[in-house]
């Protein structure tokens, strides 16, 4: 019984009226227990209604971080924030910058080179230089869209289809050949649309592209147009050689007519594209624009038997050896702020550099403990 | 915070690639007086202007032929530093298509030669400064298919500059409609060759052949309009 009066006066806030028709005393404290009761309701009614609020504010909060971190994850700018780390895998330190040329400042043009690095698993990697054809009006913004949108894309999903990563091999030079060359036209293709998109003339987004794919094992590098690519192994060797027309500034461009339909066109001499498989211990790698190309190659030689000027395409030993030298202690010492140092140098490190017309673009990898 | 240190770091010596600008300069009778005075200045800053410009001063090589009744080559094609910018006085009539023919015979020298040696080059420059109509017994209309031939060939780039008084119809003739004639405002050779400079500048830095980016030339072009 006591505990049916129990029952009832909880849930429903108040006694049972039988028991309360004569004792006028216990009226009066159930008249106050009843208002209590219905305080405490009042009260409890409340604080299960700001916990509701509080659990449905703090499920709504995560989904909106949830969002956030999505949408910074495709953001265009700053893909390497995606990754852990933004400079290093664990085996390979990469610098990259590009920094506009003298001329571009003075002609009021914009800086057409771009660039992009892209840290896989397993100590693999993207590294991608492209350079906007100076008399093409949106070149920058193709050379942007192929450095960092269109190549890493298909270069990565490239590498996870092959499964290269997990069987640990590269593939022959036959192979990297072919599949090099899809993956260009499907930038050739993704740019297309893109400028369909953009209602831009596809010619006017004329850049040049070197993608590297680089790994424990060696490198995989392909290219269309001019600039340079390197690696050491004891001593600097090319992994390129650049395509060069007739005058001193002409190549051709991932837009260029002819290439993606004929699979033998050659300039200077070179296949288009050019693909090449590097399966030596690589220690370092670069790959740049040809704003950096005289600065650091050896671009010219005179054959004094034949009284001829030829271009030796070797990445100096002089040049890049002090320069990686330094960095593993650099690193140590500013930690993410190479890059930043890295910038510097290629703006105004040396004064040939800081004289130097055109864009700059230079990616320097180094294998850590490798000097 | 450190930088890179760059004490140890040493560049490759490089063969700078070159560019070829062959001056073709109209000294005639009509040319006396203040105008070969502004040109002669003009001559001067150029010449300076290129000798300050780091990377012009290693890639470009000037030539200058000057032309009256007779053709004169004044200087052969040759960076900054190996020669120095002559002073030009004034003498006889006009024999424009023959010094226009020699400054063209000097750059497909000069282009062969490049060429043979295996030195990369840009496009080079024929530039034509005049201040009249040329001699009877010129042949224009065979300077003109043959200019019109070697700039669609893309063999050298052409630009004629007329001086008050001269016979802009026979520049348009002479010269390939993708770059017409320009008159000089007065006599400002000065601007003119300011703007030379930037563009032998612009053109050095070039990064692909077909276009370059040219500086405005409103400073020194008459009725000039954007």
């Amino acid at each position: 019984m006591a505990l049916f009066i129990l029952i009832q006066s909880v849930v429903y806030g108040k006694f049972p009226e039988s028991l309360i028709k004569e004792n006028k005393e216990l009226k009066a404290r159930i008249v106050t227990l009843e208002r209590d009761n219905k305080i405490l309701m009042i009260g409890g009614g409340f604080c299960l209604l700001l916990l509701s609020v509080g659990i449905v504010y703090s499920i709504m909060k995560k989904r909106q971080q949830k969002k956030n971190k999505k949408r910074q994850l495709t953001q265009t700018d700053s893909p390497e924030l995606s990754m852990k780390n933004l400079i290093t895998s664990d085996q390979w330190l990469v610098l990259a910058a590009s920094v506009i040329g003298k001329a571009h400042v003075k002609m009021n043009l914009p800086c057409q080179d771009s660039h992009y690095k892209l840290p896989l698993e397993n100590n693999w990697g993207i590294a991608v230089v492209c350079d906007g054809a100076g008399s093409a009006k949106n070149s920058q913004i193709g050379s942007v869209f192929i450095a960092k949108e269109a190549a890493p894309r298909y270069f990565k999903a490239l590498v996870e289809r092959e499964k290269w990563i997990e069987k640990k091999i590269l593939p022959s030079s036959d192979k990297w050949d072919e599949l090099a060359r899809v993956e260009l036209i499907n930038c050739y293709g993704a740019l297309k649309i893109f400028a369909e998109h953009r209602e831009l003339d596809f010619s006017s987004l004329a850049c040049t592209i070197i993608a590297v794919v680089y790994s424990p094992l060696g490198l995989l590098v392909t290219h269309i147009g001019d600039g340079r690519a390197g690696f050491k192994d004891k001593k600097w060797f090319p992994a390129m050689i650049p395509h060069k027309g007739e005058e001193a500034n002409q190549t051709i461009f991932l837009t260029s007519k002819g290439w993606v339909n004929n699979p033998d066109l050659k300039l200077s001499g070179v296949s288009v594209p050019e693909s090449r498989v590097i399966t030596k211990p690589v220690e370092a790698f670069v790959l740049m624009s040809d704003g950096c190309e005289n600065h650091s190659f050896k671009c010219s030689d005179f054959d004094e038997v034949n009284q001829i000027w030829t271009d030796p395409n070797i990445p100096s030993d002089t040049f890049f050896n002090p320069l990686i030298e330094q960095m593993p202690d650099l690193e140590k010492e500013v930690g993410q702020k190479i890059n930043e140092k890295w910038e510097k140098f290629l703006e105004n490190g040396l004064e040939s550099l800081e004289n130097e017309p055109d864009d700059k673009t230079m990616i320097l990898g180094l294998k850590h403990g490798n000097l | 915070m450190s930088d890179f240190k760059v004490g140890q770091v040493e560049q490759p010596v490089n063969y700078q690639q070159k560019c070829c600008c062959v001056m073709v300069l109209d000294v005639s009778g009509s040319m006396s007086g203040d105008p070969i005075r502004q040109l002669n200045e003009g001559l001067q800053s150029f010449y300076e202007e290129i000798k300050n410009d780091p990377v012009s001063r290693d890639r470009l090589e000037v030539a200058v032929v000057e032309f009256s009744d007779k053709v004169n080559t004044l200087i052969d094609p040759s960076l900054i530093e190996n020669f120095t910018m002559p002073t030009l006085s004034t003498k006889g009539t006009t024999a424009l298509v023959d010094g226009v023919r020699e400054g063209i015979s000097i750059v497909k020298a000069r282009k062969a030669w490049y060429k043979q040696t295996g030195q990369t080059y840009y496009r080079p420059w024929v530039i034509l400064i005049t201040d009249g109509a040329p001699d009877s017994g010129q042949e224009i209309d065979g300077l003109a298919s043959e200019v019109r031939q070697a700039v669609a060939d893309k063999d050298f780039v052409f630009f004629a500059v007329g001086v008050d008084g001269a016979d802009m119809s026979v520049l348009q003739h002479i010269s390939d409609p993708s770059m017409p004639p320009a008159p000089l405002n007065g006599l400002k050779f000065k601007e003119f060759f300011d703007w030379l400079s930037a563009s032998m500048s612009a053109v050095t830095s070039s990064g692909d052949g077909d276009t370059i980016n040219l500086p405005s030339p409103a400073d020194w072009m008459k009725g000039f309009t954007i």
